[in-house]
């Protein structure tokens, strides 16, 4: 049992972990496709440089392809993000397995706060306090004093008294 | 719907018997802070209920049961429920809802109940929040600064990412060494959220989501040691009707 949810913790970290580079690598992706615009621009400008240096030329005749041919010609552009989808959705397979702590509905009590602290590494990037805030709020609870409702030992024995 | 001459503002009920109650202690160890009791007929079974503990109301009911009290010996202790504005609001009426329902309604009667939640939330002696909705945020966190309490706002990913991003939690300190911890503050969204974003398959999204209630799971085990009904909110592992009380888990076949 603890082997297992031991897994299921390195599958959540592996998942937020994945989910942090998400984040970044959509941000690095918005960067890039910047970058990629501006390198469409310039080769634009260039081909229009160039066309307007150089004299037309006739379009190169297209042979035609079969389709095996076409498939096997597939731009290589498409694979990162085959890939990428593969990824994800081999974790949300792997998210969706009844073991998995994230959704898990029979936790104990020691497993989510290591749940809380394994959300430590999405943080970690440029917070590293996680640890801290852990122990902080530990403290805080225990050095608070919360009102003690009465109980059932300090109720009146009121059958006692309505006996006697 | 509502008697004529008392409707005043579109989508709020103005009759001074309509205002909802604050209801539980100053001492509990548990407040929970929301923005406004709703009076759409959809999500609220009985609108004349008289407190903010409306448990047919079908948000503030799952937030009850997460909070634990859907069993009389699940809890020794109670939890302070406040509203940032105690009148019955109907959103779907409120014009220009969608910048911010609360904005929209008169200033002084706003800051005249902000100013009693305010005065709540400075007497109460819990030791951890939780706070539902941007509104309620947005008030808490301008207690903090007003009252120029040392805190640390935690966001996901650590950093604020958009403006209207709700953090994780909030630390409150004692002094501005920000040595001794006084106040655990938890962020969630609206439980209605909770119920949007619930899907067949768990996205990037329905992860954020389980993990706000994680926090809310570990609150559970920080006051009362347990943490039942986990993850309630943000999954379909339950069936929960709030008219008839029914709470069935459910299990993956």
């Amino acid at each position: 049992m603890d082997d297992d949810n031991s897994a299921s913790d390195s599958d959540f970290l592996s998942i937020e972990d994945a989910g942090a580079d998400s984040g970044d690598a959509r941000d690095e992706e918005e960067g890039g496709s910047t970058a990629s615009s501006d390198d469409e621009d310039e080769d634009e400008r260039a081909s229009t440089t160039a066309a307007l240096a150089s004299p037309a030329k006739p379009p190169a005749a297209t042979t035609a392809k079969t389709v095996p041919q076409i498939i096997n010609d597939k731009p290589a552009i498409l694979d990162p993000i085959d890939e990428d989808f593969k990824a994800r959705e081999e974790s949300c397979l792997k998210l969706n397995t009844p073991n998995n702590s994230l959704f898990s509905t029979s936790l104990s009590n020691q497993e989510i706060m290591e749940l809380v602290r394994n959300f430590t590494p999405s943080l970690s990037r440029r917070d590293r306090r996680m640890a801290d805030f852990i122990n902080m709020v530990r403290a805080a609870v225990d050095r608070a004093d919360p009102p003690t409702f009465p109980s059932i030992e300090s109720e009146p024995q009121w059958w006692a008294s309505t006996n006697e | 719907m509502f008697e004529s001459g008392f409707e005043v503002l579109t989508g709020v009920d103005t009759r001074p018997e309509y205002l909802v109650k604050p209801f539980g202690s100053l001492k509990d160890p548990l407040m929970m802070i929301s923005s406004y009791p709703t009076a759409d007929e959809k999500s609220t079974v009985h609108l004349e209920y008289a407190t903010v503990n409306d448990l047919s109301n079908i948000g503030m009911s799952q937030l009850y049961v997460k909070a634990g009290y859907h069993d009389v010996q699940t809890r020794k202790t109670g939890m302070l429920h406040m509203v940032i504005f105690p009148r019955r609001l109907d959103r779907k009426k409120v014009l220009s809802s969608s910048a911010g329902v609360l904005n929209n309604m008169p200033r002084v009667l706003r800051i005249l109940w902000q100013t009693f939640a305010v005065h709540c939330i400075q007497l109460s002696k819990a030791v951890v929040v939780c706070v539902s909705g941007h509104s309620a945020n947005q008030l808490y966190r301008a207690w903090l600064k007003e009252q120029n309490i040392a805190h640390n706002i935690i966001w996901a990913f650590g950093i604020k990412r958009t403006e209207h991003k709700l953090p994780i939690a909030i630390q409150g300190f004692t002094d501005d060494t920000q040595t001794r911890m006084s106040r655990l503050v938890l962020v969630v969204y609206r439980i209605e959220a909770f119920t949007r974003t619930r899907t067949q398959r768990p996205t990037d999204m329905q992860r954020n989501m389980v993990m706000r209630e994680r926090f809310l799971d570990f609150a559970n085990v920080l006051i009362h040691q347990s943490a039942p009904l986990q993850p309630l909110l943000s999954t379909g592992a339950y069936l929960f009707q709030t008219s008839t009380g029914i709470l069935i888990p459910l299990q993956a076949f």
